[in-house]
């Protein structure tokens, strides 16, 4: 099999902390309560899911196929939970970053999940549930989101 | 994307880069690495098919979104078998505006084209390694 990769450069982040603003000392939450439940990834995962999948699968378990995988599903208070007490939860309208903003809006209307469909406004059941993907890689242990950040 | 997991799977890589990008310096030693601009179309298929290419995988940044229709011409051109679009995030089935709308109307794309199409929903990242 032989395979290209575009990559293209950006800020290469830590993305939970960005989303949680974790460098104020805080776990700063806007849009809601923090508690609506949402899919996180590791990359290590999604790139060792990518690479299986590729390699593995048939043309056609491929071809014009969707796939959802999820590492863990969390709430912005769970992941606040992760962190300890130590860490104080504050609510606040919006934040300066207008992208973060609506990522929060996102998370905390339940839309931040891999099975959330955006056309019908539900979650979708079946092969097409949040994770339903995963299983396509057996044997894998997929990393939560403790262990990746090492909490 | 980690390249890692593509070579211990035993698939044959090439990193595609801009000429401007220097993301490919970072790549390890024993991985062909070429530079071409992503707006020259017959540049970029005649890469993919002077090296085989049957699966492209995009990762290109939300700020290049509207460029990715490059990719997918070279791709369909040079006979791939199978795009990956740049999606690694939220589902974006339905969405029609912003970032997540460029990314399904690159799935109609490819569809329109007839370019077999693999789309990976992973929501949030944990965490971006550098």
């Amino acid at each position: 099999m032989n395979c290209t990769e575009v990559i293209q450069t950006g800020g290469f982040i830590s993305y939970i902390p960005y989303l949680t603003s974790i460098d104020s000392g805080k776990i700063r939450i806007s849009g809601g309560k923090g508690d609506a439940k949402a899919s996180f990834t590791d990359p290590t995962d999604i790139a060792g899911f990518t690479a299986y999948i590729v390699t593995h699968l048939s043309p056609s378990e491929l071809s014009n196929k969707i796939f959802r995988i999820e590492g863990e599903r969390a709430s912005l208070l769970d992941i606040a939970g992760y962190y300890g007490p130590k860490v104080p939860v504050e609510y606040v309208n919006e934040f300066e970053d207008e992208f973060k903003t609506f990522l929060h809006q996102l998370v905390n209307s339940g839309k931040g999940t891999t099975g959330y469909d955006f056309a019908s406004g539900k979650e979708l059941t079946g092969s097409d549930a949040t994770g339903a993907s995963n299983v396509l890689w057996p044997g894998h242990h997929w990393k939560g989101i403790k262990e990746v950040l090492g909490l | 994307m980690r390249l890692q997991a593509l070579l211990s799977e035993g698939a044959n890589v090439v990193v595609v880069t801009r000429p401007e990008s220097s993301s490919g310096k970072s790549v390890a030693t024993g991985i062909k690495v070429i530079s071409v601009a992503f707006a020259d179309v017959p540049a970029l298929a005649a890469a993919f098919k002077e090296n085989k290419i049957e699966v492209v995988i995009s990762t290109i940044g939300h700020t290049a979104l509207p460029n990715q229709k490059f990719l997918g011409d070279a791709a369909k051109q040079a006979g791939v078998q199978l795009f990956l679009p740049s999606e690694f995030g939220y589902s974006t089935i339905g969405q029609t505006e912003g970032e997540l709308g460029l990314k399904t109307q690159f799935g109609e794309y490819l569809k329109e084209i007839g370019l077999p199409f693999a789309r990976i929903f992973v929501s949030w990242v944990s965490l971006f390694y550098v």
